[in-house]
């Protein structure tokens, strides 16, 4: 038995596989002690804890301890002259035109950082052993003022952690109790401010997690579970508790990365063929747009050639990166309590302002008054007007008119022509952010799938697609649940970095790959501390490089461990990327600058089959509304079925509307729906 | 016009430029462009007129190009293909300096020109007499590179090889040059495609009248902000330095703005002739910092033409703001560039005391050159400073310039590892913000070391004499500084309009980039305001006694009675 329990802001979605069966749970989360909610959709399970043999978890604890700036009281030491690198960043504004401008407050106050006489030089020589009288002064005067975690980043520490680490020995020593983060072991990779934040970032929401994995640890363990707790990293892979503890930055934005391993998971079990876009050379399976439209946002996310794609440059907000490479996800202002409103100029706008889950939207009548995208869709009776999760949030269909006439009024446009507005602005802003993030990435949208997910995903995912010229939508079998399943479906993984800084033409390959066996050592003592058997642990090797005078590296995945023959494969397999990535390559022999190696060490874990769903021939609708479909077609009686009773064969024309209790699939005039043999639905135009 | 196809035409404008720079970002060769960021986009309708920019546009640009747009259209009316691409970097006509090169990409229906859609980026080099092709010290443009007037690059779909080969012939790196220039034209390409689509999806019609009513929009936005300022004149000043080095006569921008109901009247006149130096703007230059200055003040209202159209700019010919040919012109944005904001700030800060804010630090450009491990190199570094105090909260410290967008600087450690330098401080500097009721944010003081060789030193840098004024009683920002071994027996004001100063092994240069100015009396200012500064290190104990009037201690800790004298008499002085 495995589960995954993934923590959102209004749920906590449990999925259980068990005897080759998923089941989903839901339960609201509980902010204060999100334990809590974890525990209550376990007990909602019914299974006692012994007979599970996997439990992953993805957590926000880490994110919301830094937006909520609820974190430890952080001090921060740095080489003296530098006190200033973690408020300086790399000097930009966050809004070029606007002199009000500020940026965030950083997560240490400018007098809990300190500095230390210390200094190591460009080339990793220490020409300054630190000052440990300075950095003990320092360090008990910070502890006085309440400071309770400490960060160490020394300028040019990622070529040489020597000072960090005798600064910190020096410290423990005295301070044994005081959590300390060395920029040198958090991420040793070159540029101060990334490596500071990073660091900072860690120092700040370390305790916050170790407390709460211990909590649930001990939870669960009193409940008989006799397993290593896992957690989700953004990286895409788990991490035992202890891990994660080790590196706890790597935890921030962990739910969204398993939504994108569950997307293909999906692409991949699925037997059904995408239609070719007209136009486009090829679609596939494993070419997927994620969309993930939840109550604020809409998470968008490329998978290409079964690839996601890893970034280092994901910011937390607004100036405080988190540097680690993590799966690439892009967030827009566009989700069900996005607000539509009118400016002083008569212009309608949709978001970013949410009403999110409090007060909520207008049809809920908590509180919310604005006219949502949830609204707009009760209007339409594209949701049931009358109530959603099978009964338990029921909706008023007269207040959200009401809201949605309040813009619409100024506008002269009646209530369902300005609720099928708010849906196409919505729709268009999707649209276009999704346009950019593959123009950026230089690929064409109609090689992809649409994976539609999230309570608001599969309401909009069709139109999404048309505009785009997509022919084919997934709806995962359990939308709303989707991070939560991915929790069951990847493996553990420890990324770890070195930064090299040499020419390809002076160095022997065989610097280079003890540099690498370096990486991977560290790699895999991480995963046998781990308990992963050395037959299930592979390595993977990537190298950020450039062309010598370039400003910034790019990332070559390696398809081996370095040895002469990779050697002399890294020109050309570099010059292919750069002709991918930017259109133009210059000749071959052009020297190449080798700027960080990177390892990543997986233990393989067993992955589950998704269970197949029963063979159709019961498809039948329960009920019929009258939905609004705009342009030619308006109102339209439409056949409203249960997502349970299709199985794998059935076809759906469309228009039609498919329910279950976490979301709502809207299959327009011209698509249809059939379910594939692990029960996601397949829409396909044309 | 349907009011949710207007949004959602106007949106896909938005998205188009966006689109657009990101094609930019991804096929540029120069770094400027690719990491600084230094670009900007537009959609333009088939007059001319500015519809559009994107998400990460320099509004410096984006005002420009429609300057640009004039050109080509004063040029060519009339002799417009499908297939047609222009290209231009002339000042003189629509542009900043020769280094930001704009493409112009017409977009038909058929044969019928319906917009435009254009991208300008700053090429790292245009030729001249230095590399970078910055010459602070130059007397005639002819030494600041090649200057393009609006030209067809492309004909009817043809490549202009002639264009091509006198950009090749005179410029440094060519082939990188060129690369620059495709990239362009890649852009406005996918520019063109998209504008296409949207026009097969909600027909040109709708599309040129979504265009039409985004430019009313905004207009009618920026006219009802105006009219709720009160009527009047108000007067503006602000100086460069000096010409150059070798011309040490400071320069005055002089201002009158004209508030008039729903519209505005920017007069330059009395501003100082044009200089014999490269410290001069054109008149596109000049306009483009007004818009920027009031779209700072006004973030909401959407950049396009209708923010021009309730602004009237007046700049007198072979003045600084409005500099001929044959004046030099690639200081501008060091130089007059910011005084043209520092002037505008002060005239509307007694407007609109709400809004108002301190004048920002000056951009500082250091260019550091030589020779290091067998090979010439050339390392550009500059620097952030301070923000001016607002009406409500102090002015944000340590930020690259308004004129430097969304440039990003280099890391310590890059530039370390890079050339033969070593940093011995890069902190935000104490006391540098302007005193006010709000405080400028601080600036920032760098000190690096040259190690093991020598090189050679030139900066584009301004305010040693004239800092960042405050507004309404608000003190200035500390004097910015450029200085050779501080603090030793050899230590030498360099200056900021320093041109190839020799430097040695083991000399160090501290750049001092001062906050911004003040808000309000900084008699005014809370003293626990004043004590959480000197907690914070951002105010020294001999400052907050001296300008604020607050007897404080290093802990923080107040002298109730002591602040009181210190402030009666500080004010007594003030009012004599």
């Amino acid at each position: 038995m495995r589960i995954g329990v993934d923590v959102g802001g209004t749920f906590t979605d449990l999925v259980l596989l068990a005897k080759g069966r998923l089941t989903v749970h839901k339960v609201l989360s509980t902010p204060s002690d999100p334990s809590q909610a974890v525990l209550a959709a376990v007990a909602q399970t019914g299974v006692p804890m012994s007979d599970v043999r996997q439990f992953a978890h993805g957590t926000t604890v880490t994110v919301n301890a830094v937006i909520q700036r609820g974190g430890a009281p952080t001090g921060l030491l740095t080489t003296k002259g530098f006190r200033d690198v973690l408020q300086i960043r790399r000097t930009t504004r966050g809004a070029l035109y606007d002199f009000q401008w500020d940026p965030p407050q950083e997560l240490v106050q400018r007098r809990w950082r300190r500095e230390v006489p210390e200094r190591i030089d460009a080339s990793g020589e220490v020409t300054r052993p630190p000052d440990l009288g300075a950095a003990i002064a320092e360090a008990r005067a910070l502890v006085g003022e309440g400071v309770s975690s400490l960060a160490i980043c020394f300028i040019n520490s990622y070529l040489n952690g020597e000072n960090e680490h005798v600064v910190r020995a020096a410290l423990a020593e005295i301070m044994p109790d005081l959590p300390i983060y060395v920029s040198s072991d958090i991420l040793p990779e070159w540029r101060e401010f990334e490596r500071t934040s990073t660091t900072v970032v860690s120092a700040y929401v370390g305790p916050v997690l170790t407390e709460y994995l211990h909590r649930l640890e001990s939870a669960l363990r009193a409940q008989g579970y006799g397993y290593d707790l896992l957690i989700m990293l953004a990286n895409g892979g788990l991490a035992t508790a202890a891990a994660a503890n080790e590196r706890p930055a790597y935890t921030i934005g962990s739910g969204p990365a398993a939504g994108v391993l569950a997307q293909l998971a999906l692409g991949l079990a699925s037997d059904a063929e995408p239609i070719p876009a007209p136009g486009s050379r090829k679609a596939s399976m494993t070419n997927i747009i994620g969309m993930d439209i939840g109550g604020t946002s809409t998470d968008i996310s490329l998978v290409h050639d079964g690839s996601p794609y890893l970034r280092s440059d994901f910011e937390l907000e607004f100036g405080t990166p988190v540097s680690y490479p993590v799966i690439e996800i892009n967030s827009i202002g566009a989700g069900g309590g996005t607000i539509a409103w009118l400016d002083a100029g008569a212009m309608l706008h949709m978001g970013p302002q949410s009403a999110g889950a409090d007060p909520g939207p207008a049809c809920m009548q908590r509180g919310g008054t604005e006219p949502t995208l949830t609204d707009a869709n009760v209007v339409l009776h594209r949701l049931n007007p009358a109530f959603l999760l099978d009964g338990a949030i029921p909706l008023s269909e007269d207040a959200a008119r009401r809201a949605v006439a309040a813009v619409g009024d100024p506008l002269g446009l009646d209530v369902v022509t300005m609720a099928d507005g708010i849906r196409r602005l919505a729709v268009s802003s999707i649209v276009f952010a999704i346009r950019q993030r593959t123009v950026e990435r230089g690929l064409d949208p109609r090689e992809f799938v649409i994976v539609g997910y999230g309570g608001a995903g599969p309401l909009h995912a069709t139109e999404v697609a048309d505009e785009m010229g997509i022919t084919t939508v997934l709806i995962p079998p359990n939308p709303g649940v989707t991070s939560a399943l991915g929790l069951l479906l990847t493996d553990i993984r420890h990324d770890f970095v070195t930064t090299f800084l040499k020419l390809r033409a002076e160095v022997e390959p065989a610097e280079v790959g003890a540099a690498y066996d370096l990486l991977a050592e560290q790699a895999r003592a991480h995963l046998v501390a781990e308990g992963v058997d050395a037959d299930r642990v592979q390595m993977e090797y990537a190298m950020d490089m450039r062309y010598v005078g370039q400003t910034h590296e790019l990332r070559l995945n390696l398809p081996g461990p370095y040895d002469d023959e990779m050697h002399e494969c890294i020109p050309r397999l570099f010059g292919e990327l750069h002709q991918a990535e930017f259109g133009h390559a210059p000749e071959l022999g052009e020297p190449l600058d080798f700027v960080n190696l990177r390892v990543a060490g997986i233990g393989k874990l067993d992955r589950p089959e998704l269970p197949e769903i029963p063979e159709g021939g019961r498809a039948a609708p329960h009920a019929h509304r009258e939905v609004f479909f705009g342009g030619a077609d308006g109102w339209v009686s439409t056949p409203i079925y249960h997502r349970g009773d299709l199985g794998h064969g059935d076809r759906i024309q469309g228009p039609a509307i498919i329910e279950q209790l976490d979301s709502t699939t809207v299959i327009t005039p011209g698509w249809t729906a059939e379910p594939d043999r692990v029960g996601s639905l397949i829409l396909r135009h044309g | 016009m349907d009011p949710i196809t207007l949004s959602v035409i106007s949106n896909g404008f938005k998205s188009i430029v966006n689109e657009m720079n990101l094609a930019l970002f991804r096929s540029a060769y120069s770094p400027v462009i690719t990491e600084g960021r230094d670009i900007g986009g537009a959609v333009i309708d088939r007059h001319g007129r500015l519809v559009a920019q994107g998400d990460w546009d320099l509004a410096v640009f984006v005002a420009l190009l429609e300057f640009s747009l004039k050109g080509v259209l004063a040029r060519f009316d009339g002799d417009i293909a499908p297939g047609d691409v222009f290209i231009m970097n002339d000042p003189f006509v629509g542009g900043t300096h020769f280094n930001d090169v704009g493409v112009v990409r017409p977009v038909f229906d058929g044969d019928e020109l319906t917009a435009f859609v254009a991208v300008c980026g700053h090429w790292a080099d245009v030729g001249g007499q230095e590399p970078g092709s910055f010459v602070a010290n130059a007397r005639e443009h002819f030494q600041e590179g090649l200057r393009i007037p609006p030209m067809k690059l492309y004909i009817a779909g043809e490549p202009n090889l002639a264009v091509f080969d006198i950009i090749e012939a005179n410029m440094r790196i060519s082939s990188e040059r060129l690369g620059d220039v495709r990239a362009q034209v890649g852009s406005t390409r996918v520019g063109e495609q998209r504008l296409v689509e949207l026009a097969g999806k909600y027909g040109w019609d709708q599309v040129t009248g979504a265009m039409d009513e985004a430019i009313a929009h905004a207009e009618r936005l920026l006219r009802s902000e105006i009219t709720k300022i009160p009527d009047g004149r108000f007067k503006g000043e602000d100086h460069v330095d000096m010409e150059s080095l070798d011309r040490p006569i400071p320069k005055k921008v002089a201002l009158e703005l004209t508030i008039d109901g729903d519209s505005m009247h920017f007069d330059f006149t009395g501003s100082d002739p044009e200089s014999l130096s490269a410290s001069n703007s054109t008149y596109s230059s000049t306009a483009s910092a007004v818009y920027v200055t009031v779209k700072s003040l006004f973030p909401e209202i959407p950049m396009n033409h209708g923010v021009f159209e309730p602004i009237r700019i007046t700049a007198p010919e072979h003045t600084i703001v409005n500099a001929l040919p044959p004046r030099a012109i690639s200081s501008m944005a060091a130089t007059v560039y910011e005084k043209v904001i520092g002037a505008a700030l002060m005239a509307l800060s007694e407007a609109i005391p709400e809004q108002a804010v301190g004048t920002p630090y000056n951009l500082i450009n250091l260019t550091i050159g030589g020779r290091y491990r067998d090979s010439d190199f050339v390392a550009y570094l500059f620097s952030e400073g301070g923000f001016g105090g607002r009406a409500t909260k102090d002015g944000p410290p340590g930020l690259v310039s308004l004129y430097g967008g969304g440039a990003k600087i280099t890391p310590v450690e890059v530039m370390e590892r890079r050339y033969p330098i070593a940093f011995e401080e890069w902190a935000l500097w104490p006391d540098s913000g302007g005193a006010g009721r709000y405080r400028g944010g601080v600036g920032s003081r760098k000190t690096f070391r040259i190690v093991d060789t020598s090189v050679r030193l030139s900066c584009l840098g301004d305010r040693e004499y004239y800092p960042p004024a405050g507004v309404l009683g608000g003190e200035p920002g500390a004097k910015h500084g450029l200085i050779r071994n501080l603090g030793t027996a050899a230590e030498e004001n360099l200056t900021l309009k320093v041109v190839g100063y020799p430097l040695q092994d083991g000399d160090t240069v501290t750049i001092l980039a001062g906050g911004g100015g003040g808000y309000g009396d900084p008699l005014d200012r809370d003293p626990a305001l004043v004590a959480e500064d000197v907690i914070q290190g951002y105010v020294t104990v001999g400052h907050a006694a001296e300008r604020y009037g607050v007897a404080v201690d290093e802990s923080g800790e107040i002298a109730a009675g002591e602040t009181e004298r210190l402030r009666a008499s500080l004010r007594k002085g003030k009012t004599q």
